[in-house]
C-alpha cells in the first residue's frame, strides 16, 4: 500500500515537473514543402484589362502572391478567394495587347499533375478562355504544359472582381442616411 | 524564279498570321521550383498568451509565407508576416500547436527567436538552434536573459492608415450629417 502510495506521489511529480517545464517544444520532424512558379504570355487576343485563373484539380491550389511580376506597368493582383492558398485570382491593369506576368502554385512541380483555367477580359467582354494542364512527368519544362482554347469556363467579370465589403458598407450607409433623412 | 518567291512570301505571311492568330496563353521559360520546410512548435506551461513571434537570427535563412500556420486553436491568425519576423494572434490560451514555415532545404540549419506575449507582457522566450538534423531549445521564462525581448508593439500590425483615415473621414461625415438633420 505505501509502495502504491509512493509511486502515485512520483507520477504526480513527474507530471508537474513536465508542466512546468514544457514551455516551447519542437513537435515531430521537420516537413519539407514549397511552392513554385511560371512565366505565362498573353497576346494575340487585341487589349485586355483583366486576367483570372481558376484551379481546377481537387486539392491543388495557387499560393499568394498568385498573380505578380508583370513586365507592363499599372498591373497588379486584384482578388484572391483565400489569404495563402486561393484557387482563384485575378489580375487587373490599363489596356495592353500583350502581357507576361507569373503565376505561383503551392507544392512541387515534378511530382503534383494540377491543371487551371485561364480567362482575359476586356472591360466586360471574355476575350479568351483557355484549360491548362501540367503534367509533373519527369524533368519540369515549358513544353510540359498542355494548353487548349477555347476553354470551359466564362465567368463574369464581377465574379472575379468582387466589390470590397468596405464599398458594400459604404452603398449601406448612404441608404442609411438617405432612410434617416426622409423620415 | 518570280512565282517562287510570291509563293515563298504569301508562305511566310500565312505562317506569321497563324503564329498570332493562335498565339493565347503561353508559357514562357521553364517552371521554377522554390523550396521551404515546416516545423510544427508546441507551447504550454507558460500561462496564458495572446501573441506569438519569431524572428530569424541567422542571415542564410528567411521565414516563407505564411510565416506561422495550421494552429491548433484555429481562431489565431497571422499577424506580422515579414522574412525575418512574424508574429499570430488569438484568443488568450495557455496550450498552442502550429508551424513555422522556413525557406531553404530542411538540412539548412538556422537559429530561431521566439517569444509569446500576455498583453504587453513576455511571458516566454526561447531560442531553437536546428543543426540540419536535431533542434536544440532553450527556453527563457518571462524573457530573462533572451537575446530577442521586442515590445509588444514592435511584433504586431498597425493598423493601415490609409483605413484609418477613411474612418476618421467617414465619422466626421456621419457627425455633421447628424448634426444638419437634427
Amino acid at each position: 500500500m505505501r509502495y502504491a502510495t509512493l509511486l502515485a506521489m512520483a507520477v504526480g511529480l513527474i507530471l508537474t515537473a513536465s508542466t512546468a517545464t514544457a514551455d516551447l517544444v519542437p513537435v515531430g520532424d521537420p516537413v519539407p514543402g514549397g511552392s513554385w512558379f511560371q512565366q505565362f504570355n498573353e497576346t494575340g487576343v487585341g487589349n485586355f484589362d483583366l486576367v483570372a485563373v481558376r484551379m481546377t484539380s481537387a486539392g491543388d491550389t495557387f499560393e499568394h502572391s498568385t498573380h505578380y511580376g508583370f513586365d507592363q506597368a499599372g498591373w497588379a493582383l486584384k482578388y484572391e478567394n483565400a489569404p495563402m492558398y486561393p484557387t482563384l485570382a485575378s489580375a487587373t491593369g490599363p489596356a495592353v495587347t500583350s502581357l507576361t506576368w507569373t503565376i505561383k502554385f503551392a507544392g512541387n512541380n515534378n511530382d503534383n499533375p494540377l491543371a487551371f483555367d485561364f480567362v482575359a477580359f476586356y472591360g466586360d467582354t471574355l476575350l479568351e478562355s483557355a484549360h491548362c494542364y501540367w503534367p509533373a512527368d519527369g524533368t519540369p519544362h515549358y513544353n510540359d504544359w498542355v494548353i487548349t482554347a477555347p476553354g470551359s469556363w466564362s465567368p463574369t467579370r464581377a465574379e472575379l472582381v468582387p466589390v470590397p465589403g468596405a464599398v458594400v458598407l459604404g452603398a449601406v450607409g448612404i441608404g442609411l442616411i438617405s432612410w434617416w433623412k426622409r423620415r | 524564279m518570280h512565282q517562287k518567291q510570291i509563293a515563298l512570301t504569301i508562305t511566310g505571311m500565312l505562317l506569321c498570321f497563324t503564329t498570332i492568330a493562335s498565339a493565347g496563353l503561353v508559357p514562357v521559360g521553364d517552371p521554377v521550383q522554390t523550396n521551404s520546410w515546416e516545423q510544427r512548435f508546441n507551447e504550454a506551461g507558460a500561462g496564458t498568451f495572446d501573441l506569438l513571434a519569431v524572428q530569424i537570427a541567422t542571415r542564410d535563412t528567411t521565414l516563407a509565407s505564411p510565416a506561422q500556420k495550421d494552429f491548433s486553436d484555429e481562431q489565431w491568425i497571422l499577424d506580422m508576416d515579414e522574412p525575418t519576423v512574424a508574429s499570430a494572434v488569438g484568443p488568450a490560451t495557455d496550450d498552442m500547436e502550429w508551424n513555422v514555415h522556413f525557406t531553404g532545404e530542411c538540412t539548412d540549419s538556422v537559429v530561431l527567436d521566439y517569444v509569446c506575449f500576455d498583453g504587453e507582457e513576455i511571458v516566454n522566450a526561447a531560442r531553437g538552434e536546428w543543426d540540419g538534423s536535431e533542434w536544440s531549445v532553450t527556453n527563457y521564462p518571462d524573457g530573462e536573459g533572451a537575446v530577442w525581448q521586442p515590445d509588444r508593439s514592435a511584433v504586431v500590425h498597425c493598423p493601415v492608415p490609409g483605413a484609418v483615415l477613411l474612418g476618421a473621414l467617414g465619422l466626421g461625415l456621419v457627425a455633421r450629417v447628424t448634426r444638419r438633420l437634427l
